[in-house]
């Protein structure tokens, strides 16, 4: 969880989104204790009540709840209400960017889509490093013939 | 559970003969909070935490403090303290002597932690206050002010002439006991991107009148820079709230009111224009700007 004070987002918007973050990524667990106020408002040197905002969204939203006694948890099932709620964003935040940035810079449609499969298959890719491999001599191979050809 | 009121100002004007310091400010500040006072040099900041503090006598209007008028008021002015760099203590005191006084003059005064800052600081408690250097002066006062644990505390351009390490350790220092013992702490400053994190609300004051009170966050979201084609700004901003404009050749940079809606947001992202949130220093900037507009290249004297 990191904040950037500089961004167009409100600080305590950025706290919701980084405890999101660190949900989505399993660094808090469901049903397991979340940051409390104070501990926010210490490491990142923030107003307490700046740091009680981003916790009410999310108590609000429904990701966190507060277990009597115990503190901020973390809902069952936040995980996939947060996946939810991102992929609602996901066309308005990057989508729509990406397309503008493209048109900017004289992107066709097909040329995107293209670079979208290209990068996906990296990404594949360098999670299954056996698959990387072989795209990888398969390409050797291509090219290696086309000097063979030549 | 509803919020006491700590200060309420009620057309609260001072004039020191024919100079108007404070002008007319009516607003009130919630207890337990950190509120920032932020304006121009001469904008009234000292004046009005004097003026707080019961050093200064109102020419008009009212101040209240826990509902009590507070000019020559031992009960009010036992749960608060005024930290300044002008403060006096008599010049031939040691440190500790003038730590020692601490708890009488101060209600909620707390020795251990004056002795523990002291240590942390590696002030020397034997040396006179006369001999401290500037610096060591403002740390001292920090003490003071921290250790007073006053409920209302008051803090006037706290960490003048101290290098930047310090003044992060001491607002790191202020931020952690304000949670364990929290109580309302005014801040002015002109290093307004600094203490912003600390705070939650501040007052912006502009030749002694109020400019705005507001949280923290609604300052943060108050403006947005505009920044690309001149041609597309300018006709663009024509309609708008405008806080700023500066044109350098085709280039045009503007901040306005943050109230954008999404055709709005998309035909500027179409012609690539970029949108930035205003920091809050520089909304302050905008709002509190003199008269002299084109600033001093186009300035005749």
């Amino acid at each position: 969880m990191k904040i950037e004070q500089d961004s167009l987002k409100p600080i305590y918007v950025q706290i919701a989104e980084g405890i999101e973050d660190d949900i989505l990524r399993d660094i808090l667990e469901e049903d397991e204790q979340a940051y409390s106020q104070n501990q926010i408002a210490k490491r990142f040197g923030i107003n307490p009540a700046t740091a009680a905002k981003g916790l009410t969204l999310l108590v609000e939203d429904g990701v966190l709840y507060r277990k009597r006694g115990l503190g901020m948890h973390v809902s069952l099932g936040a995980k996939s209400m947060i996946q939810k709620k991102r992929r609602d964003r996901f066309v308005e935040e990057f989508i729509s960017q990406m397309i503008i940035e493209a048109r900017k810079l004289g992107i066709s449609k097909e040329d995107l889509k293209n670079m979208i499969d290209d990068y996906s298959l990296l990404e594949n890719n360098a999670e299954n490093t056996i698959q990387y491999n072989t795209v990888y001599s398969t390409e050797n191979n291509t090219e290696h013939n086309a000097e063979e050809r030549g | 559970m509803s919020v006491e009121k700590v200060i309420e100002c009620c057309n609260l004007t001072k004039k020191f003969n024919m100079k108007t310091a404070l002008n007319n400010l009516t607003f009130s500040l919630d207890e337990n909070k950190i509120i920032g006072l932020i304006g121009r040099n001469g904008a009234g900041k000292t004046t009005f935490l004097k003026t707080c503090a019961g050093y200064i006598k109102p020419s008009a209007g009212s101040i209240t403090i826990w509902g009590e008028k507070v000019f020559n008021n031992i009960d009010v002015l036992s749960n608060m303290i005024f930290v300044d760099e002008e403060i006096q203590y008599d010049t031939s005191s040691r440190l500790k002597d003038i730590i020692d006084l601490g708890k009488t003059y101060y209600k909620s005064w707390d020795n251990k932690f004056a002795l523990k800052l002291a240590r942390y600081f590696n002030l020397d408690l034997n040396l006179k206050y006369k001999k401290l250097s500037r610096g060591m002066k403002t740390q001292f006062n920090i003490i003071m002010g921290l250790s007073s644990r006053s409920p209302l505390t008051l803090l006037d351009e706290p960490t003048l002439g101290l290098d930047a390490a310090i003044r992060k350790e001491f607002y790191n220092i202020l931020l952690k006991d304000y949670m364990e013992n929290p109580r309302t702490i005014i801040i002015s400053s002109h290093l307004l991107s600094e203490i912003e994190s600390l705070l939650e609300e501040i007052v912006l004051i502009k030749e002694g009148s109020l400019v705005l009170h507001e949280s923290v966050e609604t300052v943060q979201e108050y403006g947005i820079y505009l920044n690309g084609k001149k041609d597309i700004i300018l006709p663009f901003i024509q309609n708008k709230e405008v806080l700023n404009v500066e044109v350098y050749g085709n280039d045009a940079v503007a901040a306005i009111k943050n109230d954008l809606n999404k055709n709005e947001t998309t035909y500027l992202s179409e012609n690539s224009i970029d949108i930035s949130k205003v920091p809050m220093q520089d909304v302050c900037i905008f709002l509190t700007k003199s008269k002299r507009e084109g600033g001093f290249d186009e300035f005749e004297a």
